[in-house]
């Protein structure tokens, strides 16, 4: 049996000091936590009930609990998510934290004893984020996806990168055809239509024209016997569009010019074959040539090179062997497309599409072009799709797979040729070569997506000047667009120095420096005190004091925890204990109180003093005393995340706190101190977080092993940034795959159910019914990698 | 064939191109019309509750005095049945906000997961509609909005995924329809994806046209569809879900493109919209941007592009800063918790009045709009309101509802409704299937059809 980690091994802690094979577990189970449950749950769950409901209560020691970890952690989470016990229970809201945060602690510290798990395949679509880049790595064009494509919402660990909210809605079928489309438009450089007919002396004239390019046209007719009333009118597909102009003769020596008269008209048609027709009312006209000419578009030298880049030769420029050419095209595409190598009957699927064009007569590049817009609405172009194995066990994912997660959770894009071809060499499963590659892609300027997207996601902070800090004129001296920019890039360009240079994860809490621009000074009061610095870029300096060390002293993180023109220590205590140590409140129960505005002299309460009155509320203070604390300790900062000396109204400020694990602090200075004494926290939670943005999932049971694998090797190494990346790349989930029977509990059978039958569901039962995952089965690990 | 365009008169000389799919009803020269105008629904959503006080009359006869709130209302009060005492029972003791969104149209119950495996219990009314009766239009129903999805969890707030927040209509109980909030992508739904062959006396089984250009998207879609049959081997079944889901997709799409060749029955009105494709973008003025969200649900109606239709003027808990009303300064939801303070009240307060404001807007245009005798404002039922009460204290009963049209001669407006206390919201949904055309026994969690509309 693999030897036990501590997770959480430092000073006083909310959490029980319980490890496997310590008596400490047993005896604080069977003393503190059972006979809570039994008390609260034993009417319902009685324990020697054989068929009873949930039968957690028949486990008598920590180690029966750990054998059913499903069961306890969906107890957890009902307790947590006040779900249970019914509302008429007598449990108290401080045993309500204490029991869900032991039995979470003491499963997520036990976790390794079910072995390696490596969680499902991976199949989801790109998000919009990453169609963008896939779409600029294949095309060479920045295509503006926000103009077409629905936004993602996240879920699971909180990330855009979550395959279980990633929805396919109708609609995004046809905005993926309407972007392939205006996509290879821009990229493809098609012959202006021009086509000249001739009309034998007709009076009326149609013919049908195929239009590849939306956008205007010329219609040029020549004909005989024009009289001063004639009339030429214009119908497309049958609709009346308007009479044509008829062209002054030109006049040659003062007499008009020999020759028929001329008429013209420009208008706009969309993309199809539409029907011209000419009808003139009068029988003396007889028309004798019509022309339809694409208004010529300027072609400039960027799409000539996109267009060369893709065909190998210059726009107009033919190949000898069109068929021949656009197979080859085929062949160097779509496997870049696809992520993976192709065979030739899967070349020909797209090929029929070139064949359908082509026998229309469609010049070349419209024929490829159609061929290419299957590529681009191909299910494996938009989704990652990994092969899943049937039999149980863990198993490697394929070289091409593995490159393809890594491009992804690094890059957000499709993987470069190098990465393909180590692919392709079966190089990639090495661990050295692996750990090589992930040096390699942090270095390149591609890492900044991962790095904006996780940073901002993890943080919240990608929302401040969007939805959360509202822009108001009066605070236009010190806080713009382009400051809230410059707060959102913050903890971004923090996060980009410790991963540049391999400095420690730690200094995410403590880091005596910070990027700035001159406006952002101005916000943070500092611009007397460092000079030098402009706003067209960014520069690194000291924090001319300490308050403002790492990510705690950042107006983005600081203006986001807040209320309207109010601070908000709750928020800020929440933030602090879900986003930095991973150990989220239960939400407030129903029906809660309005927090007192005025005293009893009619004098207004601050703040802290809102908030102690609202703890007099017992329910209220089982969690307000976890979260209200470390707010406090960060109140000389307003809500704008500006440094302030009083509270609002001149007063005193009072900035003295204490974590839930009693350790006192005043101010944020002392706060950051106590939370770097949790560092172990904050490492594991930050872990788990990238792990699940990596893997795209939320975190199960299983994972908490590898979060503490990567913990111990953060510790061993200075808790360097790279080795957490090099880590995550290198465990067991990201690199393999879980055959079998590890369907998560899920979407799948749920959605089975008819509709009607799901609204006929019992709301009582669906407040048993609930989200948690049951476990996978412990894994032999057969030919499962480990760093 | 002729006639219909010169009644149309849409396309005057250049500039036609985006008008084009217009011309489609030229195409079906054995197109069936409607004898009559078809009944439409639409549900307006608005975040964040009402003023009790400014909002419920006082008295309880079926006449009902303009209240403050009701005040943009009044030219239409003939056309208006106000509802008293309707509720959603499942959304007591839950999150202010978040859970009360997804089950306003459906009745359902939310589970409080973490967005992986989002759970709203039931499926909203429009969406049940369109399910059953969409296939008669061009699109079956339109979702419309402001804002953008939330992301994440909101873990002070009842660990409460946001995204559930952001969405009334939802197609099965865990799976969102996303709402258009750019106008011109939601002008261009309800036009662009009917391309179907624009040539007049079309053989739709000519074999020219199944080679031609417009018939392209349909091809390439037959394509993804075959090679689908390999890929969903591969795939978990769980992961098939999402997969089968873009089939499912790609399907639908196809059939609409498909269904351009087939007649459809709608109701052509005369005359031309006055609405110009809006430009790229969401404007900055946010009154233009809910006036052409709105303009674009009335268009589609009055086009018989789709008889179904939600609009969201804001998402859950929206924050929206409305410092441009005068005397207003700061965010939506922040304003209405104004914990009785009266000045932070009476800001709340006109923010309410602004959105009653736009819906004034809205039905003033569906009234001018003339079907043959009757407005389209009388061949509709529009229901207007919110998740919750009083914003402040997130009431959950006596609803702030109205519902607004003549439902083609089924209701009669003019009233207020005063259902018996806590009657569920869904015992009205019953009614309005109903005369949509779709019989249910129950829906949601109805205790049985509301009575009084008639």
């Amino acid at each position: 049996m693999r030897a036990l980690a501590i997770l959480f091994t430092c000073g006083v802690s909310v959490f029980p000091q319980a490890s496997r094979g310590l008596p400490g577990a047993d005896s604080e189970f069977a003393e503190t936590i059972r006979p809570v449950l039994v008390q609260n749950c034993a009417a319902c769950h009685k324990p020697e009930n054989a068929k009873g409901h949930a039968p957690f209560l028949r486990a008598a020691k920590a180690s029966d609990m750990e054998a059913n970890r499903g069961l306890w952690r969906n107890v957890s989470a009902q307790l947590r998510n006040r779900t249970m016990p019914p509302r008429d229970s007598k449990l108290s809201e401080e045993d309500r934290v204490r029991l869900s945060t032991w039995i979470d602690a003491r499963l997520r510290q036990t976790a390794c004893s079910i072995g390696d798990y490596a969680g499902p395949a991976i199949t989801r679509r790109l998000n919009r984020r990453e169609y963008h880049n896939t779409i600029r790595d294949l095309l060479g064009i920045d295509f503006e996806v926000t103009a077409i494509l629905p936004a993602d919402g996240s879920g699971g660990a909180g990330f855009d990168t979550n395959g279980e909210t990633l929805y396919v809605p109708p609609v995004l079928t046809e905005r993926y055809m309407e972007a392939a489309q205006q996509i290879l438009d821009r990229v493809i450089v098609t012959p202006a239509l021009a086509k000249t007919f001739s009309a034998a002396e007709m009076q009326e004239f149609s013919a049908s024209i195929p239009v590849y390019l939306e956008g205007a046209y010329d219609i040029l007719v020549a004909f005989d016997g024009a009289t001063p009333e004639t009339k030429l009118l214009l119908k497309i597909d049958g609709a009346e569009v308007g009479h044509l102009n008829l062209q002054r003769r030109r006049i040659i020596a003062g007499k008009p010019a020999p020759g028929p008269s001329l008429a013209r008209l420009q208008f706009n048609l969309s993309r199809g074959s539409h029907s011209i027709a000419i009808v003139a009312g009068d029988s003396n006209i007889k028309l004798s040539r019509v022309s339809v000419t694409q208004k010529a578009e300027q072609i400039l030298p960027e799409k000539r090179a996109l267009h060369y880049r893709l065909f190998g030769m210059e726009p107009g420029e033919q190949p000898g062997q069109p068929r021949k050419a656009a197979r080859q095209i085929l062949e160097s595409f779509v496997p870049k497309a696809i992520r993976r190598p192709v065979t030739a009957a899967e070349i020909d699927r797209f090929m029929a599409m070139y064949d359908r064009s082509a026998e229309r007569g469609d010049p070349y590049e419209e024929r490829v072009k159609l061929a290419l817009k299957t590529v681009l609405v191909w299910p494996e172009f938009l989704f990652r799709i990994e092969q899943k194995h049937t039999e149980s066990g863990i198993f490697p994912i394929s070289q091409y797979e593995l490159a393809t997660r890594l491009s992804y959770f690094l890059w957000s894009t499709s993987p470069d040729d190098k990465l393909l071809r180590l692919a392709e060499e079966g190089r990639l499963q090495d661990a050295k070569v692996l750990a090589a590659q992930v040096d390699r892609m942090l270095d390149d300027s591609r890492s900044r997506a991962f790095l904006n997207s996780f940073v901002g996601q993890w943080l919240g902070t990608q929302d401040i000047g969007g939805r959360v800090v509202p822009l108001l004129t009066e605070l236009q001296s010190y806080y713009t667009p382009e400051v809230a920019a410059d707060l959102r890039a913050q903890p971004v360009l923090l996060f980009d120095r410790l991963l540049g240079e391999n400095r420690s994860l730690l200094e995410l809490l403590s880091a005596d420096y910070t990027h700035l621009t001159q406006r952002l000074a101005k916000f943070y009061q500092v611009e007397n005190q460092i000079q030098g610095l402009s706003d067209s870029e960014f520069r690194l300096v000291q924090w001319p004091d300490s308050r403002r060390a790492g990510l705690l002293g950042l107006g983005g993180v600081l203006a986001m925890t807040s209320r309207h023109k109010e601070t908000s220590p709750v928020l800020r205590g929440a933030w602090a204990l879900d986003t930095l140590l991973g150990t989220p409140v239960p939400p407030p129960p129903p029906d809660v109180p309005e927090l007192k505005k005025d005293g009893a002299a009619g004098r207004k309460l601050t703040m802290r003093e809102k908030l102690m009155e609202h703890r007099a509320n017992s329910a209220c203070a089982a969690c307000h005393k976890l979260m209200d604390p470390i707010g406090f300790g960060l109140e000389n900062f307003d809500w704008m995340g500006r440094w302030r000396d009083t509270e609002d109204d001149g007063s005193p400020l009072d900035a003295s706190g204490e974590l839930p694990s009693g350790e006192k602090f005043t101010g944020p200075v002392e706060l950051r101190q106590a939370l770097l004494s949790r560092k172990s926290e904050f490492i594991g939670n930050l872990a788990g977080r990238m792990l699940g943005y990596a893997l795209g999932r939320s975190l199960q049971d299983g994972d908490d092993c590898t979060v503490q694998h990567i913990v111990q090797s953060l510790e061993k190494d200075d808790y360097r940034a790279r080795t957490l990346i090099r880590d995550i790349v290198l465990s067991v989930p990201f690199r393999n795959s879980q055959g079998g029977a590890v369907e998560t509990e899920s979407v799948i059978s749920r959605r089975s159910l008819d509709i009607s039958k799901l609204n006929a569901l019992k709301q009582d039962a669906a407040s048993h019914n609930n989200q948690v995952k049951p476990l996978p089965k412990a894994a032999t690990p057969v030919g499962a990698n480990r760093p | 064939v002729h006639q219909k365009i010169a009644r149309r008169t849409l396309l005057k000389g250049a500039g036609v191109a985006l008008a084009l799919p217009w011309l489609e009803s030229v195409s079906h020269a054995s197109e069936e019309r409607l004898t009559e105008p078809p009944l439409r629904m639409a549900f307006l959503f608005m975040p964040n509750g009402v003023r009790p006080e400014l909002w419920t009359p006082p008295g309880d006869g079926e006449d009902f005095e303009i209240t403050h709130h009701l005040k943009p209302l009044a030219p239409y009060k003939n056309d208006i049945l106000l509802l008293e005492n309707l509720w959603n029972k499942n959304s007591v003791g839950r999150n202010g906000h978040w859970p009360k969104v997804p089950i306003w149209l459906s009745g359902g119950y939310v589970q409080r997961t973490t967005a992986d495996d989002l759970d709203t219990g039931a499926v909203s009314i429009d969406q049940l509609a369109a399910q059953r009766i969409g296939d008669r239009t061009p699109l079956p129903s339109i979702e419309l909005g402001l804002d953008a999805p939330r992301t994440g969890i909101d873990v002070a707030g009842g660990g409460f995924a946001r995204m559930y927040g952001s969405f009334i209509s939802w197609r099965d109980p865990h799976t969102p329809v996303p709402k258009e909030i750019v106008p011109q992508l939601a002008f261009d739904r309800l036009f662009r994806n009917k391309r179907g062959p624009v040539i007049s006396s079309v053989n739709p089984k000519d074999p020219a046209l199944l080679s031609a250009l417009q018939r392209d998207d349909a091809s390439v879609l037959d394509v993804v569809l075959e090679g689908a049959k390999t890929l969903r081997r591969n795939g978990s079944a769980s992961d098939r879900v999402r997969l089968d889901e873009y089939f499912e997709s790609v399907r639908s799409v196809e059939q609409r493109l498909e269904a351009t060749l087939r007649p459809q029955k709608r109701w052509i009105n005369a005359g031309k919209f006055p609405l110009e494709r809006p430009v790229a973008g969401i404007p900055q003025d946010h009154q233009e941007h809910i006036r052409l969200m709105l303009d674009i649900l009335v268009l589609a109606f009055w086009s018989d592009t789709t008889r179904i239709g939600t609009l969201m003027l804001g998402d859950a808990q929206s924050n929206y800063d409305y410092s441009f009303l005068s005397g207003v300064r700061g965010g939506f939801h922040s304003l209405s918790h104004h914990g009785n303070d009266a000045g932070t009240r009476d800001q709340y307060g006109k923010i309410v009045d602004w959105h009653m404001e736009q819906v004034a807007y809205f039905l003033g245009k569906v009234k001018s709009l003339d079907e043959g005798g009757t407005s389209l404002l009388d061949n509709s039922m529009i229901m207007f309101g919110g998740s919750l009460k009083d914003g402040n204290l997130h009431a959950v009963e006596d609803l702030p509802l109205l519902l607004a049209g003549r439902g083609k001669g089924t209701l009669r407006p003019g009233r207020r409704l005063r259902a018996p206390v806590r009657t569920p919201v869904c015992n009205l949904y019953l009614e309005m299937l109903n005369r949509m055309g779709i019989q249910e026994k129950s829906f949601g969690d109805s205790t049985g059809p509301l009575q009084g509309l008639a």
